[in-house]
């Protein structure tokens, strides 16, 4: 007992470090995707405030008018627009995104106080960019087309095939269409919409544009290299949508 | 005392610079992004008890992952980088060993020294970050050429500030 004790006084250190690491790694498994936990509210208040700033420095005035217009121009005229469902939308800015991580975010200075929901639908003025997973007062984080660890439900063409829209994790501005069956015609060029399926988004919104159909050697299915519609390393305005009619979403992981 | 509060002081700027302005400096879609917090442990003094550079590295990582949505990574990263910069300050050590107030910098070690001794601790972290924030197999090669990369650069610019901070404290 006693030789035990020295042992662990000996090495208290490494023992210390992996107690540590342990849960470290349990806190980045359990987030992995986006981040969770009571620690958010308080994070996207704090940090919220303080991206708005950084992103004041960046305004050009005038031009912020305009497009703050033309995003409220947008959110009404897609509210009036017949899709089926009651969505409704409010214009949003990104204050800050992540676009070098594998599971990147973004964050929106729309929180629940303007009636922002988790589960919203974010879109800009070029497609589907995204949906939101938390909210505080004032700001909401969400998580973008490129995201690894999520999938979304497109169709090649407004009546064409469908299949598992998702990004590989290499380049930002290229995503990837899987499932899709060797029979189906698919021209470069072709573009890809939303489903409405997962209730996040509308149908026919843009995702992304065809740029290359593979075959899988091992499967009877085709891969589809996509161009998203949206420029996430220029992404600023959105607006964010909600359909009560829709079906909840429930998020699926992608497959390891 | 007076090193103590300059230490103290310089690892928490180091974390809010890191927090608040170097976050925020992610390039070339990720190959480029500083690590600015390292500088508050980099410039932690040589002769401390192992323990303390743990818990200044994990405590580091929290603060980073906390205002950062961080989830997780940049602790276990500082945890990693923490535990081991006991060992490479053994590894480098001159052979008569680290003189009691040896500063950490070029002046009194050399530029190699500070130099091999800044990358590695920045190496470490770096690896570990990328290579847990791929989250799959496939996606870690390119989360290694992002360490490197981004490791080579957070270097540079520790080196750049603390070269800055020493011609400015000759001045005065």
């Amino acid at each position: 007992m006693r030789n035990l004790w020295q042992l662990l006084l000996r090495n208290h250190v490494f023992l210390l470090f992996l107690v540590l690491q342990v849960l470290a790694l349990t806190w980045v498994t359990r987030s992995h995707g986006h981040p969770r936990g009571a620690w958010i509210q308080w994070s996207l208040r704090w940090t919220g405030a303080w991206n708005e700033q950084l992103m004041e420095v960046a305004r050009i005035r005038d031009l912020d008018e305009a497009n703050a217009l033309l995003v409220a121009e947008n959110a009404a005229l897609r509210a009036l627009m017949s899709r089926g469902s009651a969505a409704h939308g409010r214009g949003g800015e990104v204050v800050h995104m992540t676009l070098a991580r594998s599971a990147n975010w973004f964050m929106v200075n729309r929180g629940w106080a303007d009636s922002v929901r988790v589960g919203d639908g974010v879109v800009s003025s070029q497609g589907a960019v995204g949906r939101i997973v938390e909210t505080a007062e004032h700001y909401a984080m969400g998580l973008p087309l490129v995201n690894t660890e999520l999938e979304w439900s497109g169709r090649v063409g407004k009546a064409g095939v469908m299949g598992r829209v998702v990004w590989p994790g290499h380049a930002v501005r290229a995503g990837q269409m899987q499932d899709i069956p060797r029979s189906a015609a698919i021209a470069v060029g072709d573009t890809v919409f939303t489903t409405g399926y997962q209730g996040v988004f509308p149908p026919d919104l843009p995702i992304g544009t065809v740029q290359r159909v593979t075959q899988n050697p091992s499967d009877e299915f085709l891969t589809v290299e996509l161009t998203w519609a949206v420029d996430f390393n220029a992404l600023r305005y959105v607006e964010l949508l909600r359909g009560p009619n829709w079906p909840a979403f429930t998020p699926t992981e992608a497959p390891k | 005392m007076e090193g103590t509060l300059q230490t103290a002081l310089r690892w928490v700027l180091a974390l809010l610079a890191q927090s608040w302005i170097f976050h925020h400096l992610v390039v070339m879609d990720g190959w480029v992004t500083p690590l600015f917090h390292l500088y508050g442990l980099v410039l932690l003094p040589l002769r401390m008890r192992p323990v303390t550079y743990l818990l200044a590295g994990g405590l580091m990582g929290l603060g980073v992952d906390l205002l950062n949505f961080g989830g997780g990574l940049f602790t276990a990263a500082g945890l990693v980088s923490g535990g081991l910069q006991p060992l490479i300050a053994r590894l480098l050590a001159p052979r008569e060993g680290y003189e009691a107030d040896a500063e950490v910098g070029p002046q009194t070690l050399g530029w190699l020294w500070w130099l091999t001794y800044t990358f590695l601790i920045v190496v470490v972290h770096a690896v570990w970050l990328f290579a847990l924030e791929a989250g799959r197999w496939g996606l870690v090669p390119k989360g290694l050429g992002q360490a490197a990369t981004s490791a080579l650069a957070t270097s540079a610019l520790i080196v750049i500030v603390r070269t800055l901070f020493m011609r400015n404290a000759r001045r005065r």
